[in-house]
């Protein structure tokens, strides 16, 4: 009983006051880096969707432009 | 000489001194020293009572991190609602409806959060761009859009009280001169707009105050996001 009061009360504890991470076990795969419940998840989205748009931005800046054909006169 | 509406406003100058130093130093000289006595006079006592009342209740959600903020923050209350209050008299001139003064305490401060939050704890202070659950196809355009939040709100914090004291004084001026140019005229519609105008200055003088709560407020939550 005492166990289960104890054990109770840690998953409380860690729920309510949001600790470092609290349920990142129960995350699989790649869910487990980008999530959107623990704060190191939500940072890993937040890093990679400036990510993604820096690759967009440096991909439009950079791809080279296509040179019309010169009509004959 | 042309006289608009605006010209309460425009920053005093006299003889090449800009008389905005006085207006933001007088707020100062209103309130009295706490003394070293250990009972103190009634005034004394009450502005001790009431200072200590709004920063416990302002550092209530802050951590220990945070309570460093308390002096800042309280003195930055008292500045605002003072400066606020003062202006509701007639012929004086409001610091506080000026841009340059509002951003200049909302971006710093406002940046020293920020800063705080990104060197204290670089994860929590990214996280906080995405909120808690969001589904799993909204997360690039909450973020996107977090961040562009993120960045208005300095100019928000500056404009808001800008726009709320400058609106109120504009909106006094008119009223008032309504009354003034209708009173030979009309007398009746007059006494109107004077009903009016005193339930107006009476909406301003809680705007004063509320106006300045917001913004020390909003700092606070800032502040409260990064420590």
């Amino acid at each position: 009983m005492n166990y289960v009061r104890i054990s109770v009360v840690f998953y409380l504890t860690a729920e309510t006051w949001g600790g470092h991470d609290a349920g990142s076990h129960q995350f699989t795969g790649i869910a487990k880096y980008l999530n959107s419940y623990t704060f190191t998840g939500r940072r890993n989205c937040v890093l990679a969707t400036y990510a993604g748009i820096a690759v967009i931005f440096l991909y439009l800046k950079l791809k080279p432009k296509k040179k019309k054909a010169v009509a004959t006169k | 000489m042309m006289v608009s509406f605006f010209d309460q406003f425009a920053s005093p100058v006299y003889m090449g001194v800009p008389l905005i130093a006085i207006a933001i130093a007088l707020p100062w000289v209103l309130y009295p020293t706490p003394s070293s006595r250990w009972i103190n006079n009634r005034l004394t006592t009450m502005q001790g009572w009431s200072i200590n009342k709004f920063t416990n209740q302002l550092m209530l959600p802050l951590n220990t991190g945070g309570h460093k903020w308390a002096l800042l923050l309280t003195s930055l209350m008292i500045f605002l609602i003072t400066i606020n209050m003062l202006g509701l008299l007639p012929y004086t001139f409001t610091p506080t409806t000026q841009l340059s003064l509002n951003m200049g305490f909302a971006v710093p401060l406002w940046l020293s959060t920020v800063i705080i939050g990104v060197r204290n704890q670089p994860t929590i202070a990214l996280g906080h761009f995405l909120p808690e659950g969001t589904p799993i196809p909204l997360i690039p355009v909450l973020i996107i859009i977090e961040t562009i939040s993120l960045f208005i709100r300095p100019l928000a914090l500056g404009v808001r009280l800008t726009a709320n004291l400058t609106a109120g004084h504009l909106l006094i001026q008119l009223i008032a001169t309504a009354v003034f140019v209708l009173m030979p005229m009309m007398p009746a519609v007059a006494i109107l707009a004077a009903t009016v105008l005193f339930m107006l200055t009476l909406l301003e003088i809680a705007v004063a105050m509320i106006q300045a709560y917001v913004f020390v407020l909003l700092l606070s939550l800032y502040l409260q996001e990064n420590v």
